[in-house]
């Protein structure tokens, strides 16, 4: 550390020290979970004193919120370098690659990833973690060469959001070798989501009139959350 | 005569006489441009008199001379209605005369036109303007009137030396009851707000506190019972600083009574300008109540940043301003009429608690103090508002 009083302007200084911090505490998970003890101990990794926790006021939540969005920005790399050798038409197989790549990021902690989903879904921290979710919804669904831009555009990417919080929840129970049954869900989910996609577009052929009833609805949501 | 015309000059030598000689003539000419005389046919009850002269033709044989106390602000709405009527030939009947003029008792005297006068109507607005006019502080321009080593002692300036000492006789007055009056005065909140303090601090194994202006040891012994039921009092320290020995003396008192162990706790004496400490020795300071009374808080703030180690943090709780103006008013009252009373009838002090309340009106307000934390070097400077702005938490980082 330099002993200059640095000026204001440099913005990404901060910014940089936190990422740092944090990134540090991510080894430290596994010992004390998603808290402020973990940043802490984090913290102290990097010769900071452990009191330097109190940077980062909602805790555990701040943390998780750090991974899932370094996990996000993972996975756009991947998706980038995947596109680029994808076939015409492998929409599919890129979602359900791309899913299981995002899940298979949260192995690692899967032993504290419950708390993690329990300390997301405090209503101080529904906003951010249903931002970063559908972040990363519309990431894979633009990989996966999705440029509608009719209601479609809305469908997909929230059924998308639930098939992976569905496999989510069945990864944390999983117990077999290799979570083969988590990749086997959601292969069975994905093959369900073009039934019903199917069927959805049938049935709009046919006149069915509530899809601008949803998609508002969804509109409404996003503003909400703050992501329009 | 006639033909010369020298019967008008006759005639001229009867109007000045009539009008009172040469000079109320001339007056006249000068501020009613005519001169002419007629037969006074009636006077208003404001004094304005009315002529008459068959001798002009229609239309200017009857004229009012105005009352003298008019001067040349003449006008003809001075004119009562009931003479407008017979000024302007509607009637040929004088007022006192004429029957069929209407005569209730509502009816209201006449009133000339005040329009551009002093005391002319004006419509006030019934919609609050969006734009409020800018009005000097009457009570006191902070930081502005200073001049170079003077400072304030709660609404006085002194000379900067002397408000050291005065605050020090001010504590040292007060020590003995401070806890009591603490509690009365704030209702037991100050516990609360010391409470919420150490929380946002969260301390962790390994801290070593410096808490600067603490001496009744308030803040110290929440951190010890902090770090104690947190279960991570390993390597934890607190410092006590003070510069005043009766306060500490309550401090070290409370401590020799506790079961706290001497080894982690240490009272000094000293000053929180110019703390006698290396640099990079402590992960964390805290502040309770006390940065008011320094002389110079730049001062105060520059040591801060200069013996905390990099990752340490600042903390500062202190009575800050009210965001709320009906809050405001009761707070006022409160602190002005009530505090300096309960001092004198509980510890016997008007003025030490006269200064307190009026040093805190005097402090930097939330945001400006935290640009004097961030021009210190601090780094993530937040605040925090507790009870509606009463005090707020600032909290800054060395990185």
């Amino acid at each position: 550390m330099s002993e200059v009083k640095h000026t204001h302007t440099e913005e990404g200084y901060e910014d940089d020290i936190k990422f740092k911090i944090l990134e540090a505490s991510l080894p430290f998970v596994h010992e004390h979970g998603w808290s402020k003890t973990t940043i802490s101990a984090g913290a102290e990794s990097l010769g900071y004193p452990g009191i330097t926790h109190g940077l980062f006021p909602r805790g555990g939540a701040d943390l998780v919120n750090h991974f899932q969005k370094r996990s996000n920005e993972k996975l756009v790399d991947s998706l980038k370098k995947r596109v680029l050798v994808a076939k015409p038409d492998s929409g599919r197989v890129i979602v359900q690659e791309a899913v299981k790549n995002r899940l298979e990021m949260i192995v690692p902690y899967l032993a504290r990833w419950p708390q993690a989903i329990a300390i997301m879904s405090l209503p101080q921290n529904v906003s951010t973690s249903l931002a970063t979710l559908l972040t990363m919804t519309d990431d894979i669904c633009y990989y996966a060469g999705d440029r509608s831009v009719d209601f479609n555009w809305y469908a997909r990417r929230v059924a998308l959001a639930g098939l992976y919080k569905a496999t989510e929840l069945y990864l944390i129970q999983d117990t077999s070798p290799d979570f083969e049954k988590s990749w086997k869900f959601l292969d069975n989910r994905l093959a369900e989501l073009s039934q019903v996609h199917n069927l959805v577009t049938k049935a709009d052929a046919g006149g069915f009139g509530s899809a601008d009833a949803i998609k508002s609805a969804f509109t409404t949501a996003r503003n909400i959350i703050g992501l329009n | 005569m006639n033909y010369l015309g020298l019967n008008k000059l006759g005639e001229l030598c009867n109007i000045i006489k009539k009008t009172g000689g040469l000079k109320a003539s001339l007056y006249k000419m000068f501020r009613m441009d005519e001169l002419k005389i007629g037969t006074l046919v009636g006077t208003d009850k404001y004094g304005n008199k009315y002529y008459e002269n068959p001798r002009f033709f229609y239309g200017r044989n009857r004229w009012v001379e105005y009352a003298p106390y008019y001067g040349l602000d003449y006008d003809g709405s001075q004119v009562p209605a009931e003479w407008f009527g017979w000024l302007h030939y509607k009637t040929d009947c004088l007022p006192c005369q004429d029957s069929s003029r209407p005569q209730h008792k509502w009816m209201l005297d006449h009133s000339e036109n005040l329009s551009g006068t002093q005391y002319q109507y004006v419509p006030y607005s019934t919609t609050k303007p969006k734009i409020q006019p800018w009005i000097p502080s009457k009570k006191f321009f902070r930081f502005s009137h200073y001049e170079s080593g003077y400072t304030h002692f709660g609404f006085e300036n002194v000379k900067e030396e002397e408000k050291a000492k005065r605050v020090r006789k001010v504590f040292d007055d007060v020590a003995s009851s401070y806890d009591k009056m603490n509690d009365t005065m704030s209702f037991g909140l100050h516990r609360i707000w010391k409470d919420i303090f150490i929380d946002r601090l969260g301390p962790t194994s390994g801290t070593k506190l410096l808490d600067v202006a603490g001496g009744t040891g308030d803040i110290a012994f929440r951190f010890l019972n902090y770090v104690i039921s947190a279960k991570c009092q390993d390597e934890c320290h607190v410092t006590v600083l003070d510069i005043n020995p009766s306060m500490l003396s309550v401090g070290k008192h409370r401590q020799e009574t506790s079961s706290f162990d001497s080894n982690v706790i240490a009272f000094h004496e000293g000053d929180a300008e110019s703390l006698p400490y290396e640099d990079n020795s402590f992960n964390a300071y805290t502040i309770a109540f006390g940065i008011r009374n320094c002389t110079n808080i730049n001062e105060v703030l520059n040591e801060a940043y200069r013996v905390l180690k990099p990752g340490g943090r600042f903390l500062c709780l202190e009575f800050s301003h009210v965001d709320n103006a009906t809050l405001q008013w009761f707070y006022d009252q409160y602190s002005f009429q009530i505090i300096p009373l309960m001092g004198q009838l509980i510890t016997g002090q008007w003025h030490a608690y006269q200064y307190l309340v009026e040093s805190i009106r005097r402090f930097p307000n939330q945001e400006e103090f935290k640009n004097m934390i961030e021009n210190a070097g601090f780094r993530q400077v937040t605040f925090e508002n507790l009870t509606a702005g009463v005090v707020a938490i600032h909290s800054g980082f060395k990185l």
